[in-house]
Order: C-alpha cells, then structure tokens, then sequence
C-alpha cells in the first residue's frame, strides 16, 4: 500500500516538477532507466516466484542505476562509451526477456 | 526449484561458445532474493521500515521514468527547432541574394538609362548608343518583348515504384531540348521561368533540382521564346524537340503544352560581366 502510494507521487512529483536532469547526466538517464526497469522485471517475477523481498528489490535497483551510470560513465572517459552503452543494454535486455519470459510462464501457468 | 541448480542443469548439452550469454539469462533474476529467502523473517517493526524503504525506492523509480519520459518528448521538438531553424536562416538568405540581384538589376537599367542620356548629343553619340543597343540585345541585357510562344513543362504524377520517381520528373535534360528546340526554330531570346538564357547560361541539375545559371527552379518550368510569329510556333511543334517531349508526356505522363501569344515578355539577365574574355585590339 505504503509502495502503491511511492510509485503514484514518484510518476506525479516527476511530471509536475519536471526536474531537469544536468546536462552533464543526460547521457547515462536512458542507461538509469534501462537498469531500472531491469530490477523491476526481477522484483515483479521474484514476486511472482514468492521470495520478493524489499531489501533486496531496493539494493538491485539503486545499485543497477549507479553500477550502470558508472559503467557507461568510465566508458566515456575512455573513449568506448557508445561500446559500453551497447554493452549494458544488451546485458540488460537479456535479462528482462529472461524475467519476462518466467512472468509470464507464471501468468499463463498458474 | 532455485535459479542456480536450474542453471547448472541447463548448462550442460549447450553449445558452450555461448555460455556468456547462457549465464545472462539464467542469472536473470537477481540470486539475493533466493539467498534472501533462507534468511528468518524479521519482526513487524523492521518490516514496516523496509515497506518505507521501499517506496521511497518506488518514489524515486517513478520519477526516474517520467523524468526519462518528458526528458525524451521535450528532445524531439529541439531537433525539429534546429531544422527549422536552418530552413529558415536558408529561406533568409535566398531573399537576400533575390533583393539583391533586383537592386542589381535596377542599377543596369540606371546605369543603361544614364548611358543613353549621355549618348544623345551628337550624331556619332547616337550611332554608338544604337550600337549598344543592339549588342545588349542580342547578348540579352535588356528585357525584350514580342510575339513568341510558351511551353509548359510540368512534372508527371509520382510513380511508386522508388527506382523509377526520376523518370517522371521534368529533367534538366528536358529543359535543355526545349531550350535547343526553340533556338533551332528560330526564337531570338528565351527565358526559363524567368532566367533569361544568354551565351553564358547553363541549364543542368544538381540533386533532384533543376538550374539555369546557378539559380534552382522548380516546377512548373515555364519557357518564353520570342520569334516571328507565323514560323516559331510551327516549326518548334513539328521538330525534334517537341517529338521527344511528346514521347516523355506519352510514357511517364509528364505535362506538356505549347501556346503561341502575341505578345511575350523575355526578362533581362542582370549579370553578363566576362571575367576573363577581353576585346581583341585591332592594332
């Protein structure tokens, strides 16, 4: 219930406030977002496998974002930032067909 | 039955070059949540704190997204801006370059005016302003008019097949036989949607557009010609020219017409200036 009433100010505080992300930060938002929706395909199937578990939900999710950020960050710095973009996409991507598959096994399986 | 067994399972029989990817899809659900499971359960208190913890990862989730969201809405219409801002800076430009030649071209008629007004005196004066006279009209100078006839020349219907779009275009080549066709009939000053065609013009197409003297036009291309009224108009509708255009308007439906008039105007090309080409000196 608590988490319900997170996600509904998150989604109106983002769309009212529109904080404007720094230019610096731009590049790594998509990459942020593409993590994040990683840790939520494993919550939501962890859920549905019953061993959801808060603590861990949260510790993937904010250490997706960052680990991905930084991954992608360092990889600008040295010059194979689109590489390593196209890396961590990639990895993600697999992993939330995999959750998504096992959802929906879990869906359509009872 | 727990992620890492079902993997070690699966691993075996697989094409191991692909054993990263294997690994990938088999972690795909993050093992804390089965190491998560082994561990007791807390009591109430601490639950209500992680539900809190939670939502505020939630909280910051969402925001995440819709920021990603507006962030990505807003980007679009920033392209579209750049573009239309070129478009517009281009569109500046090309106005700039038109109210300049029409300032050109009103100094020559000043300069042409003055000129004569100079030359009016004496009888030699007015021999050698005649002379000029007729030099910048054959050389096009001067606008001119007459009776003469008009062909139109308008693109055909779009084909859809993409390898065949240019087919149903009007082409500089076309225009160049037009050109060609009415000069051969005996026209004595042509213009092409309003450039007049001198010894210097060059009709010939750059991408898709078609240019007469550097300057891009585009259709319909409407072709003055000036010329003796009872000959011009026949002898370009019987010729070659005409047959050719006639075959094009058949096969790939370019538009095509020939009108005779009495009177036609024939503009002047406001810049004639050699660069390079000098008077031979008769010494």
């Amino acid at each position: 219930m608590i988490a319900l009433l997170g996600l509904a100010i998150g989604i109106i505080l983002g769309l009212v406030l529109q904080p404007t992300i720094p230019v610096a930060l731009q590049p790594y938002l998509p990459i942020a977002v593409v993590a994040a929706l990683d840790a939520v395909f494993g919550g939501a199937r962890a859920y549905l496998d019953g061993i959801f578990n808060d603590r861990v939900f949260v510790i993937s999710f904010l250490g997706n974002v960052l680990v991905a950020a930084l991954v992608v960050f360092l990889g600008d710095q040295l010059g194979v930032g689109a590489q390593l973009s196209t890396g961590v996409v990639v990895v993600f991507s697999i992993r939330i067909f995999a959750n998504a598959a096992a959802i929906r096994r879990h869906i359509f399986h009872g | 039955m727990s992620g890492n067994d079902l993997g070690l399972r699966r691993h075996t029989g697989r094409d191991p070059s692909l054993s990263l990817l294997w690994r990938i899809s088999d972690d795909a659900l993050d093992p804390g949540y089965a190491e998560a499971k082994a561990v007791p359960k807390e009591g109430p208190q601490r639950r209500l704190g992680h539900s809190l913890v939670l939502a505020a990862a939630l909280l910051l989730l969402a925001a995440l997204l819709s920021a990603a969201a507006l962030q990505t809405l807003q980007g679009a219409p920033d392209a579209n801006r750049t573009r239309d801002d070129l478009a517009a800076r281009v569109t500046a430009a090309s106005e700039q370059v038109d109210a300049a030649r029409a300032s050109l071209a009103q100094m020559g008629a000043d300069v042409s005016q003055l000129r004569a007004d100079a030359l009016s005196g004496s009888e030699t004066d007015r021999q050698l302003r005649d002379e000029l006279l007729a030099y910048e009209l054959a050389s096009g100078l001067v606008a001119v008019t007459g009776p003469g006839v008009t062909v139109e020349l308008t693109d055909g219907p779009p084909t859809d097949d993409s390898s065949e779009a240019d087919l149903a275009r009007v082409l500089d080549r076309d225009l160049q036989v037009v050109v060609n066709g009415l000069f051969a009939s005996g026209a004595e000053a042509v213009s092409v949607n309003g450039q007049r065609i001198t010894a210097l013009s060059a009709i010939r197409g750059a991408g898709g557009a078609v240019l007469v003297g550097y300057r891009p036009l585009s259709p319909p291309y409407v072709v003055n010609a000036i010329g003796a009224p009872e000959t011009l108009e026949r002898r370009f509708v019987e010729g070659a020219a005409a047959d050719e255009l006639r075959t094009l308007a058949g096969t790939y439906g370019i538009g095509f017409t020939t009108r005779g008039s009495d009177s036609v105007t024939v503009p002047a090309e406001s810049d004639l200036s050699l660069r390079y080409a000098e008077p031979r000196r008769n010494s």
